[in-house]
């Protein structure tokens, strides 16, 4: 008689009573060894447009970017403690893109769009009542700044910037200033993540033709390949234990979840789903992603482990 | 569901097409209107019983979607990659793999021209085959010196019928945050041609935005043919007061459908099933068409399907139509090109399945396309010199590309296709003639796109 044994990860234990699902379906996803999909949990069902889910630092709760009505775009925070929404920014009218967060929590950050027409980047200082800095982008009008993420030691915010140069990486202190382009390369250079160490950003990079993973030093140079797939390679996300990347790909025809490690080996499938699977982010303990899956042409929120 | 103003009610299945129409004739100027299906008209329909355009208003990148230049510089290529399509040669970008897996079902232009490079002039040339006299809605141009829209003209030529001859669906007056496009409708010839306008939620809950019901007639009551004879003589003391003026030919449309049990299920999407609705996918758009499917099926000659209402993206009071100034590579990779390549790819196998194919003249397009060479902010600006359009079905030849761009996509280097030539293949392959445009003083010397056929 085979004994079987189920590894449980803590944070799943802790919701015992609210998550069982998720327990029965790891038990599932263990037994099988293979079957990822069956174990997802759904985390929200009003199925809406979903995009850019981010942990909050405590890791109790997820903000995420949804289409609320066809014309607003707002920021939500989701309890995982008992699945209650509330807007996180409730006295902005704009629209809200790409939350980020300083591993402290002092930091709340998005990017705004409003009377400006520019996407700009906002800053809320939590020890200061919420006092709210701006960084306007130079393009002046139409310009953008998306894809915003904080490094570990609090210090620095990376993005996104429309410039002359096309899209490239830059960062900004908390105070947005000292402005620094990390990337002046030809294509589109998107979506950096650093490293939980703080010395290395990957970032998705049209440089060599389609979107592929590149990994850069944190200063910029350095800048070595990670993936080759002749279709894009986008999204990616540097887990919080530091050994793997998530991103999404579109390699076997429509967008999935991967994971591979920092050196470019050893590629696994996360997601396997003829819809979309897209916009992984790890739970901090490195052991969960979620990720906003179309099920059934609708968007939402879902969590799956990752072995 | 359909939304009535601002209720909510099933279809009007217990008030018959006989009894509104007894109740109708009593109304002053009743029943008088280009209504197109539901009856026998002495008009030829042509290979095209209906035509179905889905307007891609804001002018989407053709650069990244149906025409990539994989060699061509950085500065004009940008990120995506070029995708093998069923079509032996013919690349799409890997945005579309949906779409280039199934390229044996439609055809592709590459070479559309249009003459103006702001989008409601843009859109109205788009949309009559011609250039307003007065120079367009950013010159000064008045709406009533219109042409006419390609719907507005069909629908007249089919003549009345139960169902309007041409519906637009969406949540309001397609333009582009300044104002409306002028030539969405019947222009010169009056709001009397304009369409009929509808909304369809992602939820599929059809709403008629110009439709108020009179007091006292709440959508319960439209079940009951009493009530429906009472209101309605209600509406005609109200219309002969001075306020009658807001109440127009479409107010009449209106009621007329959602007193007719027949006509009246063509806008209910509950009748479909639940794998149909989720293969169309839960969003306005996706919903939007499977109406059109629908109203196509119940035999309107026309209807457009419009992406979005407003076309500005990103910034306030959009809904992310295609004027992707602003993060187009963002944009499309993660939201317009997946959601484009689904619908259209699910609509049109629904039409094959159904056997409306043949039929149905699906036509996909926007008013230009976006700068081959990318901006100062790492995006694409509007381009009229050359863009795409895709045909299907109503007698057009599948698999085709047609026309050449230039090797950074900027301009034709085969014969360009004018929107002249656009509403003259149309209207044509609806069963419209030379004799039969000329009677109407339309599209007069426009070409058939013959590469379709």
């Amino acid at each position: 008689m085979n004994i079987l044994r189920v590894s449980v990860p803590p944070w799943c234990r802790l919701r015992v009573c609210r998550h069982w699902t998720l327990i029965i379906a790891l038990c599932v996803v263990s037994l099988s060894g293979t079957a990822y999909a069956a174990g997802e949990l759904r985390l929200t069902d009003d199925g809406k447009r979903k995009f850019s889910p981010v942990f909050l630092p405590d890791g109790e709760s997820i903000a995420y970017c949804v289409h609320d009505e066809p014309t607003n775009v707002v920021v939500k925070r989701l309890s995982l403690e008992d699945s209650s929404e509330e807007l996180m920014f409730p006295d902005d009218t704009a629209h809200q893109f790409d939350p980020a967060f300083s591993p402290d929590g002092r930091y709340w950050c998005y990017c705004r769009s409003g009377a400006e027409r520019q996407l700009v980047l906002v800053v809320r200082d939590r020890q200061s009542q919420g006092a709210e800095k701006l960084f306007l982008p130079s393009g002046g009008l139409r310009s953008t700044v998306r894809s915003l993420t904080v490094t570990p030691d609090g210090t620095r915010i990376l993005f996104t910037i429309s410039c002359e140069r096309g899209l490239q990486i830059a960062s900004l202190n908390m105070q947005l200033e000292d402005l620094k382009f990390l990337t002046e390369s030809e294509g589109t250079s998107y979506w950096p993540s650093v490293s939980p160490d703080g010395t290395q950003i990957v970032f998705s990079s049209s440089r060599d033709g389609a979107y592929d993973l590149y990994v850069m030093d944190s200063g910029g140079g350095n800048v070595r390949r990670l993936t080759n797939s002749p279709t894009r390679d986008v999204r990616p996300k540097w887990s919080p234990d530091g050994g793997r990347i998530a991103f999404t790909s579109a390699r076997d025809g429509n967008y999935e979840i991967y994971v591979i490690d920092t050196d470019g080996g050893n590629l696994q499938r996360v997601t396997d789903h003829p819809e979309a699977d897209d916009f992984a982010t790890w739970h901090p303990n490195a052991s969960s992603l979620v990720f906003v899956a179309e099920r059934d042409g609708r968007f939402d929120l879902y969590r799956i482990a990752v072995p | 569901m359909i939304h009535i103003g601002n209720f909510k009610a099933r279809n009007c299945q217990g008030v018959s097409r006989r009894s509104f129409l007894q109740a109708g004739a009593a109304l002053p100027f009743a029943m008088g209107l280009p209504f197109g299906a539901g009856t026998a008209t002495a008009q030829s329909e042509g290979r095209a019983k209906s035509v179905l355009l889905v307007w891609l208003g804001g002018g989407p990148s053709h650069l990244d979607l149906f025409d990539p230049k994989p060699k061509a510089p950085q500065l004009y290529r940008g990120p995506f990659a070029p995708l093998q399509t069923r079509t032996p040669g013919a690349h799409f970008s890997e945005l579309l793999p949906k779409l280039a897996a199934g390229s044996d079902q439609f055809s592709v232009i590459r070479t559309n021209v249009n003459f103006d490079g702001g989008h409601r002039p843009a859109g109205s040339i788009a949309l009559t085959g011609a250039v307003a006299p007065d120079g367009g809605e950013d010159r000064g141009g008045k709406p009533g010196q219109y042409p006419p829209n390609f719907g507005s003209i069909l629908a007249r030529h089919r003549g009345e019928g139960e169902l309007p001859g041409f519906v637009s669906l969406a949540r309001g007056p397609i333009g582009d945050g300044v104002g409306p496009i002028f030539g969405y409708g019947g222009g010169k010839w009056g709001k009397g041609h304009d369409p009929f306008m509808l909304s369809c939620s992602e939820s599929g809950e059809v709403s008629i935005p110009a439709l108020e019901l009179p007091e006292g007639l709440s959508p319960p009551r439209l079940t009951d043919r009493r009530a429906v004879l009472e209101a309605l003589d209600e509406s005609r003391r109200t219309l002969e007061s001075p306020e009658s003026s807001r109440w127009d030919a479409i107010h009449r449309r209106a009621y007329a459908m959602l007193t007719s049990s027949s006509a009246g299920r063509a806008f209910d999407l509950s009748e479909e099933t639940d794998s149909t609705r989720n293969a169309y996918g839960h969003t306005s758009f996706g919903q939007s068409c499977l109406l059109g499917r629908r109203l196509v099926e119940a035999g309107i000659p026309y209807v457009q399907v419009n992406w979005s209402q407003y076309v500005e993206v990103l910034f306030p009071f959009s809904d992310y139509g295609w004027d992707t100034h602003s993060d187009n590579f963002g944009l499309l990779a993660d939201w317009h090109g997946p959601l484009l390549d689904r619908v259209v790819s699910v609509l049109l196998s629904d039409l094959q399945d159904r056997g409306l194919l043949d039929s149905t003249l699906l036509l996909v397009m926007g008013e230009f396309g976006r700068t081959p060479r990318i901006n100062s902010i790492g995006s694409r600006d509007h381009w009229h010199h050359c863009y795409f359009s895709l045909w299907a079905g109503g007698g057009v030849q599948p698999g085709r590309i047609i026309g050449e761009s230039d090797p950074n996509g900027e301009h034709p280097i085969t014969n360009p296709v004018t929107p002249a030539m656009v509403g003259t293949t149309v209207l044509e392959l609806a069963g419209m003639t030379t004799a039969d445009r000329a009677s109407q003083n339309v599209l007069e010397g426009g070409r058939v796109i013959d590469e379709l056929l």
